[in-house]
């Protein structure tokens, strides 16, 4: 038996192994009593000190005004840090005018990039949140680790002080022969009243460098970025991401060296949902394809860039994702390649991922995603899968669940359809409506209310040959027609609704069919809807987009026709040549 | 003196407290104790997060949250914990192979001749050989039974990490096996 046969079934072995281990372990039957005693304690304690922390967290400040002070005339102390800073006391003697905050960062990028997002933080560490972002080098490891995705980069090498800031430098063992450790990025924290906040990353050994654009500067795509050259046959890729999160809007490679002349590179980036990003540079090594240096600044977003409509959707062409130019219709690249079986549809973008079912018209389809930045060769990831039996038809991406609407492919099965919630957050369950028979049924993709909900969300119900606007509660509900309406004023004189979504502020905007036009309106919390642009004509509205500020629409048609709608006036009708039904920006 | 909505959160939080302990304490211990290799430490890791989740009830509020919470809190603490015993170590001297599998209780009894049963040993010790963060995730993954987003969410890394996390923690296990067979 080869190794290979052998461990076939390895994924197997692993699981019963890790249970047959698990099963030995038998907790001691004292828990409860102690997990209560120490609550106990802690509630005495905190019960005592809250009278005095409104004064406390006054004299707090105080004493991170001071310890600033302190820091600059010790610059050579590593234990002289703020985040040392002494717990606030119960004091006669707190000062009654308030001291000032310190300033914030201007160039911070992780883990926080506000003020209000490091309060939020400072809270959950008095009560006994995480704490690695009060230690430098942990904050420095965390970024690289997670927010960067370099997992080789694992080494604290060294920790220098530079004024009030820390310098860590993190490395990696070469993967090669050698198994040599070397540095690959110092990075750059600041203090900032407990917590450490990275405000950039330089290669330790000064050769690659960014010479435009400068920290902290506007970046409108596509961004030219340059540096010297250095090396030989260099290949460094430059990516424009999110401060926030791990979306990355865009990135290319520059290959350079050899001599040449200083490199620049520009990059096209997708419309930024937040006003902070990141420029992050990886140059990679020759001897095992991982990262040899890292350098990274915060790039700011022009506020005219939030008002662009994104330079990109998403829609099927031959039977693959594709990424097409937002002004023209055109396509542009590929992101999927040619699957077995095929049958790929309705493509939703949520985050810097494509979402899309494959296998339609199958009874083995599921929802999938891929990359915005993949290059055409990828084979998507599963999302869910329908339940044995039944079809994924319709379904909806949200903040902390994804729903979906399955039919079964047999019409005699019980229940005929089902609205299944599957949350994202571990050990919760999931939540299922059954749809005993059809109709009622769900017209077309339903949409969560909002950028930030959790459980509301609205779908078109269509019972019989009406159509309705209806608000489900994903965790809440049993029912399949649990009777809300999501736009009250809307009424069956203003044509039949066809497709909708929901922009992240919670508006709704739904395609209406009226017979001698397809009108978009939009819907707010008072439930009276307001038109927003008309396309004369007796075709009928297939899938509807709306950008997250609401300031941007792409609507499609039965016969494949794209508009975009730009916030104002008449839309326009792109030039695609070929008919495309579902887009997504 | 504490208001009336304080009375019911601290309320809401004991009730919280016994439920989320009843259902899933001896699993958060077994899940701390495979990535601690220590039950004791395992217990006080699950109790500082049942006392930390307990002080976060008022943003909680709700049992799956604050079972996702206990979960990031087990994971996160364990790895304080491994941390801090792996700086205890550099100050001890290394232990022999042969105490390290006396100590670890995994060397074979002379009764215990099954094949699958060596395997399963030399799994488990091949995985107490894994980077923290590539162990984390197989633990997650293949005892917890979580899925890539729950995993991302429990380390509070991204997916793209927990599948980079994942391969390479499979793949050195794999050498490793191949290497003992």
């Amino acid at each position: 038996m080869s190794p290979e046969d052998r461990y076939d079934d390895f994924d197997e072995l692993l699981r019963s192994a890790l249970r047959d281990e698990a099963d030995t372990i038998t907790p001691a039957g004292d828990g409860l009593s102690r997990i209560q005693q120490r609550v106990q304690q802690r509630g005495f304690r905190q019960r005592w000190m809250r009278p005095a922390l409104a004064l406390g967290s006054v004299a707090a400040l105080a004493v991170i005004g001071i310890g600033a002070a302190v820091f600059v005339s010790n610059s050579g102390d590593d234990k002289v840090t703020v985040g040392n800073s002494p717990s606030p006391q119960p004091s006669d003697t707190a000062p009654t005018v308030p001291a000032a905050a310190p300033d914030f960062p201007n160039l911070a990028i992780f883990p926080f990039t506000t003020a209000v997002a490091e309060q939020g933080w400072e809270q959950d560490y008095a009560n006994g949140g995480t704490q690695w972002e009060a230690d430098p080098a942990q904050v420095a490891t965390h970024w690289v680790q997670d927010y960067l995705n370099q997992p080789s980069v694992n080494r604290v090498v060294d920790t220098t002080d530079d004024g009030n800031d820390k310098l860590v430098t993190l490395g990696r063992v070469l993967d090669a022969e050698s198994h040599q450790l070397f540095k690959v990025t110092t990075v750059r924290l600041t203090p900032y009243v407990n917590s450490w906040i990275v405000v950039g990353a330089s290669d330790p050994n000064d050769f690659l460098s960014i010479s435009s654009p400068d920290p902290g500067g506007t970046a409108i795509t596509p961004v030219t970025v340059s540096g010297p050259a250095f090396g030989v046959e260099e290949a460094v890729k430059f990516d424009v991401r999110d401060a926030t999160s791990t979306t990355s809007y865009g990135s290319n490679t520059v290959t350079f060296g050899n001599g040449h002349p200083p490199w620049h590179v520009s990059v096209n980036f997708n419309r930024p949902s937040s006003p902070i990003g990141v420029l992050v540079g990886v140059d990679t090594s020759p001897a095992d394809g991982g990262p040899s240096r890292i350098v990274a600044q915060q790039i700011r977003f022009s506020p005219a860039e939030a008002h662009q409509p994104p330079p990109y959707f998403y829609a099927i062409k031959n039977d693959r994702i594709t990424q097409f130019a937002s002004r023209t219709g055109d396509s542009i690249k590929y992101l999927t390649s040619q699957q077995p079986g095929g049958g790929l549809e309705d493509p939703q973008v949520y985050g810097s991922d494509v979402y899309y079912l494959q296998g339609a018209g199958t009874c083995a389809n599921a929802l999938m995603k891929v990359s915005t930045s993949a290059d055409g060769s990828d084979n998507g990831d599963i999302v869910a899968s329908p339940d044995t039996g039944y079809a994924i038809l319709q379904y909806a991406i949200g903040n902390l669940a994804t729903v979906v609407f399955e039919q079964a492919c047999d019409p005699a099965r019980t229940p005929e359809a089902k609205l299944v919630t599957i949350p994202s957050l571990p050990g919760a369950n999931r939540n299922v409506i059954d749809f005993p028979s059809l109709p009622p049924t769900l017209e077309t993709d339903p949409s969560f209310d909002g950028a930030e909900s959790t459980q509301l969300m609205t779908a078109i119900l269509r019972t019989g040959t009406e159509s309705s606007l209806t608000r489900y509660d994903v965790y809440g509900d049993d029912s399949p027609t649990p009777g809300r309406n999501a736009c009250s004023g809307l009424g069956p004189e203003d044509g039949q609704p066809k497709a909708l979504e929901s922009d992240s502020g919670g508006t709704l905007w739904i395609a209406l069919q009226t017979g001698s036009s397809m009108d978009v309106v939009r819907c707010g919390a008072n439930g009276k809807p307001k038109l927003a642009f008309t396309v004369q004509g007796q075709d009928v509205p297939v899938d509807i987009d709306v950008t997250g500020d609401g300031s941007a629409v792409l609507l499609t048609d039965d016969h494949g026709k794209v508009w975009r709608w730009d916030g104002s006036g008449n839309p326009d009708e792109l030039s695609n040549n070929i008919p495309l039904t579902h887009v997504s920006w | 003196m504490d208001t009336l909505g304080q009375v019911d959160t601290r309320r809401d939080a004991d009730e919280a407290l016994v439920a989320l302990y009843t259902a899933h304490y001896r699993s958060l211990v077994r899940l701390a104790a495979l990535l601690l290799h220590d039950t004791a430490a395992a217990e006080d890791v699950v109790q500082d997060a049942f006392v930390a989740m307990h002080d976060s009830w008022r943003r909680l509020r709700d049992t799956d949250k604050a079972l996702a919470y206990l979960r990031q809190a087990v994971v996160n603490r364990s790895r304080s914990r491994l941390r801090h015993l792996k700086v205890v170590e550099r100050k001890t001297p290394p232990a022999t192979p042969e105490s390290a599998q006396i100590h670890g209780g995994h060397v074979p009894s002379a009764e215990s001749g099954a094949l699958h049963a060596l395997e399963r040993q030399h799994v488990m010790a091949a995985l107490r050989g894994l980077p923290h963060r590539q162990r984390e995730v197989l633990v997650l993954r293949y005892y917890a039974d979580m899925s890539e987003a729950q995993i991302a969410e429990a380390m509070g890394i991204s997916p793209g990490a927990v599948k980079s996390h994942a391969s390479r923690g499979i793949a050195a296990l794999r050498q490793t096996m191949e290497l003992s067979s």
